[in-house]
């Protein structure tokens, strides 16, 4: 079991020490993540300011835990600027010390909706999809002529099906005029 | 951040007991015990970026203070390094001040002098066993 985990499964058992803990955790955790997700946005602490109609100095206040004083109403606008959804909710204390025990820039930092993969369609099959059914060993220069001939965008097979498809039109004309560098 | 605090030479290695781990112990009440042990938590799970804002500066060049929130404010003194100046931050001193006002400038040399000694010598610091002291 993780140290700090194991140390605090026996501490949570005060009930003082647990309510302290985590009103302290909500703070450094709210004020660290409005940092991390306006850095990885590439927004200045002004540029957020102005998105949700307050100062560069008051972001800087909401980002540190030592003096901030949100609202549910602040912190609803900040998560709109971001595009990311607000949830509050009362959580168990087994629960939270998941979040406790994996807190890092990295845990705290989520997508916009614009980069969130749930909204993204499944990642293109690359190119190489449709070679790959005409010679078993392509080279990467096999693989540029077969895009050219094709007509097709670097990343534009959208998936298995249609890589088949593409190849049982499209590629019969290729196999019917073998390239030089055909593989046996 | 790798966290380690000044610790006084003992006899035996295992009875050396680091400065912060003490204040915390015999000083501090129970909620600013809780507190200090929240954000040294914290402060040993994020980067340098993110710890730099979490320690202020004070009067003496090199010397940070740890900020919590509270009537009572606690401001465990500390400094980057020396070692790995981002990796790691050694506390020198437990500072408790009521009210207002700046840390003084007697803690502050106190500070400024133990930073000096482990900067000489390393084996003037332990590493911050957070499984150590966890009193309730």
């Amino acid at each position: 079991m993780n140290k700090l985990r194991k140390r605090l499964t026996e501490q949570f058992n005060d009930p003082e020490y647990r309510h302290i803990y985590c009103s302290d955790f909500l703070d450094d955790s709210v004020a660290t993540q409005i940092r991390v997700l306006r850095e990885s946005r590439g927004l200045s602490q002004a540029q957020l300011g102005a998105l949700i109609g307050t100062t560069q100095g008051g972001i800087s206040s909401h980002e540190d835990p030592d003096k901030a004083r949100w609202s549910i109403s602040t912190l609803r606008k900040i998560a709109k600027a971001l595009d990311v959804a607000l949830v509050v909710k009362f959580e168990s204390f087994g629960n939270i010390l998941d979040d406790i025990v994996s807190f890092s820039r990295e845990s705290l930092a989520k997508p916009s909706f614009e980069d969130d993969p749930a909204f993204r369609q499944t990642e293109p099959a690359p190119i190489i999809a449709v070679t790959l059914a005409v010679y078993p060993r392509p080279t990467k220069s096999m693989v540029q002529r077969d895009q050219t001939a094709l007509g097709l965008p670097e990343r534009a097979v959208a998936n298995a099906a249609f890589a088949y498809r593409v190849f049982a039109t499209e590629g019969t004309a290729i196999w019917n005029n073998p390239p030089i560098n055909r593989q046996p | 951040m790798l966290l380690y605090e000044y610790a006084e030479p003992a006899l035996r290695p295992e009875d050396r007991e680091g400065v912060i781990s003490l204040w915390m112990r015999d000083d501090l009440q129970k909620r600013q015990r809780v507190q200090l042990q929240q954000k040294l938590d914290r402060l040993a799970q994020v980067d340098y970026d993110i710890a730099r804002d979490w320690l202020a500066g004070t009067d003496a060049p090199g010397i940070f203070k740890l900020r919590l929130r509270g009537n009572v404010q606690v401001r465990p003194l500390c400094c980057y390094g020396p070692a790995l100046p981002k990796a790691e931050i050694t506390f020198l001193l437990g500072v408790t001040k009521k009210g207002g006002g700046d840390v003084k400038k007697n803690d502050l040399d106190r500070a400024g002098a133990r930073r000096l000694q482990i900067e000489v010598d390393s084996n003037w610091r332990i590493p911050y066993e957070q499984t150590k002291e966890a009193p309730n």
